[in-house]
């Protein structure tokens, strides 16, 4: 692991990472199944600046498999005609320790609004419900 | 195999998905590396109106991964908030008796402006994007 950011916001390209990572939604997050297969998912997350994302999962497929491979990707949506494209590729980890979700400011911050609003939850149901704390570490991004 | 329809156009969103195939000018294309890693690549593509779907690629990674593992996914963009998902998952197979991108006419009618937007002619984009790929579609998820 090198000193160095992972995402270069002094670049065009870097700054539109950093951009996504803090402001979108949502990302899809690509696991592999035991078989081998790729298995994209749409997911809430918080970048946390640096070279980690954190995400909160019920208990499904996808954390079965990060159990398994911990290698998992995540990208954006991009333009539709070939442009916007990020990927970034990590590795992942169910981390027990983690605070829930309604104990994360940023997260709150990120996604208060939206479980208050549209999920018409308390931000503690939501946490009960969205259990497991994924951690994924950055390891690299490309697009253009 | 059974002969039921993956994509299935008399439900909303079997509609919604044939409408994604047939005029998205891109999908997200998920290979998975020797090593376990799932690489998303954004790619152009064809879809038969069945279970096929049909697209060029230089060789690179893609298409050496696609030799060791069959195993693909191809996604939508969504719409950027949670909604619109369609994930398909195939295998795919390097198909060397493939005609050439410019003799597929179905390919040409979907892509021939893009393909004069690169200032390359169809023959000179299908000698450059050589590598036939065809995915057997084989499931269907999202909402």
């Amino acid at each position: 692991m090198t000193g160095g950011p992972l995402v270069d916001e002094t670049t065009s390209f870097g700054a539109r990472v950093a951009r996504h990572l803090r402001d979108d939604v949502v990302v899809w997050l690509t696991t592999v199944s035991p078989s081998g297969t790729p298995t994209p998912s749409v997911v809430w997350f918080h970048w946390d600046g640096d070279r980690e994302v954190l995400m909160f999962s019920r208990r499904t497929s996808r954390v079965a498999n990060i159990a398994r491979n911990p290698r998992v990707s995540l990208n954006f949506p991009s333009d539709g005609v070939g442009g916007d494209v990020v990927v970034l590729t990590g590795e992942a980890r169910i981390d027990p320790a983690a605070p829930r979700a309604d104990e994360v400011p940023g997260y709150l911050a990120k996604y208060g609004a939206r479980i208050g609003g549209g999920l018409d939850l308390t931000p503690g149901a939501f946490a009960a419900r969205y259990h497991v704390a994924v951690r994924i570490e950055l390891t690299r991004v490309r697009g253009h | 195999m059974t002969d039921s329809p993956i994509v299935d156009e008399s439900t909303p969103f079997g509609a919604r998905v044939a409408a994604h195939l047939r005029d998205d000018v891109v999908v997200w294309f998920t290979t998975v590396s020797p090593s376990g890693t799932p690489m998303p690549s954004v790619v152009w593509f064809l879809w038969d109106g069945d279970r096929e779907v049909l697209m060029y690629s230089k060789e690179s990674t893609r298409t050496r991964n696609i030799a060791a593992n069959a195993r693909v996914a191809l996604g939508f963009l969504g719409d950027r908030l949670g909604g619109d998902v369609a994930v398909l998952t195939g295998e795919a197979r390097i198909d060397p008796s493939a005609p050439p991108a410019h003799e597929v006419p179905a390919y040409l009618a979907k892509y021939a402006e893009h393909v004069a937007d690169l200032s390359m002619s169809p023959e000179q984009f299908a000698a450059e994007y050589h590598v036939a790929v065809r995915i057997t579609l084989t499931g269907l998820r999202g909402f």
